[in-house]
């Protein structure tokens, strides 16, 4: 069950993704030319609660031969920031991740809403499974390795929101990335490769405090550590969230 | 006739030989009840005759025969098969510039040896829980069950119904006879292996009363330790899991961000220390470091909120912990105080985890720590009143495979004078490896956790041959995870004998193959419960 973590980071939320939207515009954080621009390595991104959605076209391999499980998918899924907790939820399929900075470390909670469980790992789970992720990583939705390694173009305004547009080819990758840079989350994330397209888009975002929604209350959810895992084999829930997780092998 | 003189010339030569042999033995046992085999390895067919004959002649000692054990140490190391112990005997003596294949583990050098049979009362692999149960019961128990009989449903939970199935345990014996006890582990104190010293209860996932199911009159494991009504309670619990100790409206002191887990308002730490004189709650390393043994009869330390650090992470630790042997060390010298005696379990914990995700290296550096933890122990007491068992409750589906040269770095791939072997694709591949669990490569079936809808997608790694190329992976990092051959999202216990090594008084029981319930009657001998000992 390895390695499921970068992908909650690299896959849906660092999806590559483009455009925005129109609802972008429509949100309560908006207006004005006035807005701070902020700088994305900041230890201090706004605290802010936004709501994305993520589809995908095509196979992604070549060999991905289940119809299923690759194709067209679309997914709405929601964030909350702040500097200490990242929150995230796919309200459609129940799930969702929790990601609490605690002093140095990293405490990360995989939530199953319908079941009433989270797994929780701790940072040595998080580095066995390479999926350690940084701080900023999770806040930005993106890796900045990546966008460093894209062409970036001008600030500019749209709909009176300050932009930041990046584009180019990463490992076999075409990227399109629009960053919104008051707020610090992309506003567009679009990925393309080998005839397989994964979209991410921004549709509404808004400072923390005025979010029009919060995250499912799961202080009374059964707990399970990640080491445990093994020792709960005759689990019907640990027996299902595994089968979710699949065999990602990084080699 | 000239043969016949040669050959009584060399039986001579060779009687004169052995008793030159045995008599440099007979000074070293002497000298050094420890003699141990010479860390130099052989390098001619007479030096690896001559170490053979060696090792026979030091068997040949007499055993610890009838004397008494005053002091009792159980080690055990969760998961810790015999491959596992080979393969980390070979690592550390690596990670020491030695010859790895000829380095001995602290209690591989013990004199006496069996088989133990892991299967439990209805399991023919077996959990941690009936088999710990076994080894501190003295009977075989069902899955799940924590010091509880047979005859009993994991799912009862009523209180009256545990009372009548609860087995007594050695340590319990130990405190109704006045000795000092103590546990020590590297996984949670309720975990399963801890736990079933001081708590009787059906399901070992009971851990605290948040975890209990509804209507349940039983009380959770958390509770049992301080509840217990044996002697004077346990001198020394140390390990992790502080979040099952303390209430879930209380914020933890090393994660501010979290709360304990239960509901029912109690703060077992605090309690520990109001219940006990000369008592103390620690968590962190500087605490750990301030207590004296000496003006400290009950030590509660909780170095996490859930399990402790691998061996190999931490150094990581913000508030610190200490290492198993450091606790091992502090444990022994508060329970020494007591001139009737002590009872200790040491747990290395979590080579069973770190087996579970695939990952020989935390597995092996956690087994060395659990060495290093017996020598501690051996230091601090004397073989003529100490009984020291080292086991595993149960093995892994962890191999060590192919046909690497001596010297082969055993985390690295399989290879004969530095040229790496290869498969029957081609491939190279890893000395260790796993039956089963989640480092299943699987080829072009393989899937990966796929977030945008929260199932699996195809994912096969770049290529188009069966296994990943290892040529350019560097299988010796901590991180890296073994392949397996059977897909599974966690890698699992193995059903063959471990081994339980012994010295001491009463060490010579343990021949042979024994059921793993065994070594708790073992003790019980040793310590003279059940016979007269001098």
């Amino acid at each position: 069950m390895p390695k499921i973590m970068s992908h909650i980071l690299i896959k849906l939320i660092c999806l590559p993704v483009l455009t925005l939207l129109a609802a972008c515009s429509s949100n309560p954080v908006n207006h004005a030319q006035t807005r701070e621009i902020i700088d994305l390595s900041s230890a201090n991104l706004p605290n802010i609660a936004a709501e994305f959605t993520t589809s995908r076209q095509g196979q992604e391999h070549e060999q991905d031969h289940d119809a299923h499980e690759s194709h067209a998918d679309q997914v709405s899924w929601r964030f909350w920031r702040n500097s200490q907790q990242i929150t995230i939820e796919r309200p459609q399929l129940g799930m969702g991740e929790l990601w609490q900075r605690d002093g140095h470390s990293i405490i990360h909670r995989k939530l199953y809403h319908a079941d009433q469980h989270a797994i929780e790992f701790q940072d040595d789970d998080l580095k066995m499974l390479e999926a350690a992720p940084s701080w900023q990583k999770l806040a930005l939705l993106l890796d900045q390795k990546l966008l460093a390694q894209l062409s970036a173009g001008d600030l500019e305004w749209t709909d009176g929101y300050p932009t930041r547009e990046y584009q180019g080819k990463v490992a076999d990758t075409e990227w399109h990335i629009v960053m919104r840079m008051d707020l610090g989350v992309p506003k567009l994330i679009e990925r393309q490769r080998n005839g397989f397209a994964e979209r991410t888009q921004l549709l509404q975002a808004y400072a923390l405090s005025a979010a029009p929604w919060q995250p499912t209350p799961t202080t009374d959810y059964d707990v399970i550590d990640f080491a445990d895992l093994g020792d709960k084999e005759y689990d019907p829930f640990v027996i299902k969230a595994q089968a979710q997780m699949g065999h990602d092998h990084h080699h | 006739m000239q043969k016949q003189k040669l050959t009584k010339l060399a039986a001579a030569v060779s009687a004169l030989c052995l008793t030159l042999s045995v008599s440099a033995v007979a000074d070293d046992h002497h000298h050094d009840h420890h003699q141990q085999p010479s860390n130099q390895v052989p390098t001619s067919a007479a030096e690896w005759f001559k170490v053979g004959e060696q090792a026979v002649l030091v068997n040949k000692r007499d055993a610890a025969e009838l004397r008494k054990a005053k002091n009792v140490i159980l080690f055990v190391g969760d998961g810790m098969g015999v491959s596992t112990v080979t393969a980390a005997r070979i690592l550390e003596g690596q990670m020491a510039g030695r010859d790895g294949e000829f380095n001995r583990l602290g209690f591989e050098k013990f004199g006496y040896i069996a088989h133990s049979v892991t299967a439990s009362a209805n399991q023919q692999t077996s959990d941690s829980a009936p088999t710990a149960t076994a080894m501190v019961a003295g009977i075989k128990a069902n899955d799940g069950a924590i010091s509880v009989d047979q005859n009993i449903p994991r799912s009862e939970k009523s209180a009256e119904q545990h009372a009548a199935h609860s087995v007594k345990t050695i340590l319990e014996r130990a405190e109704e006879r006045g000795m000092s006890t103590g546990v020590v582990t590297t996984a949670r104190f309720t975990h399963a292996t801890p736990a079933v010293n001081y708590a009787h209860i059906a399901d070992r996932d009971w851990e605290a009363d948040s975890n209990l199911p509804a209507g349940a009159t039983v009380k959770d494991i958390a509770r049992q330790l301080l509840e217990t009504p044996y002697g004077d309670g346990l001198e020394v619990a140390l390990g992790g899991g502080r979040s099952y100790f303390m209430p879930n409206t209380v914020a933890d002191p090393e994660y501010p961000s979290q709360n304990g887990r239960r509901k029912d308002g109690r703060d077992l730490t605090l309690e520990w220390t109001s219940k006990y004189n000369n008592s103390e709650f620690i968590w962190n390393q500087a605490q750990f470091d301030g207590i004296n043994p000496a003006r400290t009869d009950h030590l509660l330390g909780l170095f996490e909120r859930s399990h402790m650090r691998y061996e190999a992470d931490r150094k990581d630790d913000a508030a610190g912990e200490p290492s198993l042997a450091d606790m091992t060390d502090k444990a022994i010298k508060i329970l020494q105080k007591n001139k009737k005696g002590f009872y200790l379990m040491v747990e290395a914990g979590r080579i069973d985890h770190a087996h579970h995700a695939g990952n020989a290296y935390r597995a092996l550096t956690d087994t060395v720590a659990l060495s290093e933890a017996v020598k501690k122990a051996k230091q601090l007491t004397n073989d003529k009143d100490t009984l020291i068992l080292v086991t595993a409750d149960h093995s892994h589906v962890f191999t060590i495979a192919g046909y690497p040269s001596r010297g082969n770095p055993i985390l690295g791939k399989t290879a004969v004078d530095g040229v790496a072997l290869t498969d029957s694709l081609g491939l190279p591949y890893t000395t260790l490896s796993y039956a089963n669990g989640p480092g299943w490569t699987g080829g072009l079936q393989r899937k990966e956790f796929n977030p945008a809808n929260e199932g699996t997608v195809s994912a096969p790694y770049a290529g188009s041959k069966l296994r990943p190329d290892l040529t350019a992976v560097d299988t010796a990092t901590a991180n890296y995870m073994q392949e397996a051959t059977v897909p599974m999202g966690a890698e699992t216990h193995a059903g063959e004998d471990v081994a339980i090594y012994a010295d001491g008084p009463g060490a010579y029981l343990v021949r042979g193959t024994l059921e793993q319930n065994v070594i708790y009657h073992v003790m019980a001998d040793a310590l003279g419960w059940t016979n007269n000992r001098r």
